[in-house]
């Protein structure tokens, strides 16, 4: 086995743990159990709170999204294990620094994820229009303004229009300069 | 009513609240962000952007909802799901009325603007200084001959004034 593999396995660890909290975050209202969140809790088997429990949690943490804490944490912990488990054959290719870096990550990979975890899932919601009052704020025409006029002069003698007609009524010139 | 009619029900009375609370969140924000800038319509038309992909989402609750209940309500209760379209008719109705609404409060503004600029605008010759008559036509580019020293000078309306008119209803 290589250090490539290792990677690979990693990579695996890894990729499964982004989707796993996007699933979590993804849970709407919050504190709900949809489909998507039960495949994920079957997946580590978890068993789901009861509906109560679950709302009361949400409340408690003041979530503004995702599936509850509790649940996210025992499938994190889930997923560690089975990082340990999936990981085990490759570590005998590793030197002892690396070794030692992994089981420092495979310590941490929970802990580290659940505080992630906790930070996105009770962040306030911006309002409805925040961007939009970003945007407006910039004021990006300048806002109102009053109207403005000019007089068009004759490119060669720089007299001004007098009239319709484009050409110069003193030289016959080109009206194309502004005034 | 059986338990499944019953959630049928008390989903619908959801989204139905949920489309209240939506729309009564945009129009509180519309009115400050109008309020802020209108000349500009970028962010009107970002804000009407978000309130309809908010309310397009809820009516798209609708039918995945049906789906999922409709097996479990049998043929006897087939009736029910007219609630649920006449429910996604009202949101589309809702995002008509919102657009309409919005329109109409973007020109009042403007109205209040152009009004403004009309108000403070001391038109002048751009070549000698000499105050200049007001055009005929005031919401659009017009040729004005100064009096004093008969140069042909090129007035344009305020930004607030062109728009005004711009956003006038057509029949």
């Amino acid at each position: 086995m290589s250090a490539d593999a290792f990677l690979q396995q990693w990579a695996r660890v890894t990729h499964e743990l982004t989707q796993l909290l996007d699933a979590a975050l993804d849970v709407e209202p919050p504190g709900a159990c949809p489909e998507a969140w039960t495949t994920w809790l079957a997946r580590f088997d978890v068993a789901p709170m009861e509906e109560n429990a679950r709302l009361n949690e949400v409340m408690r943490e003041k979530q503004t999204k995702g599936a509850p804490i509790h649940e996210v944490e025992a499938c994190l912990e889930a997923l560690a294990e089975h990082a340990a488990a999936s990981l085990a054959p490759f570590r005998a290719q590793l030197t002892p620094q690396q070794a030692a870096l992994v089981e420092e990550s495979l310590h941490e990979l929970a802990s580290n994820a659940l505080s992630h975890y906790r930070v996105k899932a009770t962040e306030k919601k911006k309002g409805m229009f925040g961007a939009a009052k970003a945007l407006a704020h910039q004021h990006q025409y300048g806002g109102a303004a009053a109207s403005t006029g000019y007089v068009l002069t004759c490119a060669v003698c720089r007299a001004p229009r007098l009239g319709e007609s484009l050409t110069c009524a003193f030289c016959g010139g080109d009206l194309e300069g502004v005034s | 009513m059986n338990e499944a009619a019953q959630r049928w029900d008390t989903f619908l009375g959801k989204v139905r609240a949920r489309l209240q609370e939506i729309l009564t969140e945009a129009h509180a924000g519309l009115d400050e962000l109008i309020s802020i800038e209108v000349i500009d319509p970028g962010p009107v038309a970002a804000a009407e952007n978000e309130v309809k992909a908010r309310l397009f989402a809820l009516r798209d609750k609708i039918d995945p909802a049906w789906r999922k209940l409709e097996g479990e309500l049998g043929d006897a209760h087939a009736h029910l799901e007219d609630h649920g379209r006449r429910l996604e008719s009202d949101i589309l109705q809702a995002i008509e009325a919102f657009e309409l609404r919005t329109r109409e409060k973007v020109r009042a503004r403007l109205g209040e603007l152009s009004a403004q600029e009309l108000k403070q605008r001391k038109l002048a010759c751009s070549k000698c200084g000499a105050p200049l008559p007001e055009p005929a036509v005031q919401h659009r580019v017009e040729n004005v001959t100064c009096p004093h020293c008969a140069a042909l000078n090129t007035v344009r309306p305020g930004l607030a004034t062109a728009m005004f008119h711009a956003l006038k209803p057509r029949r």
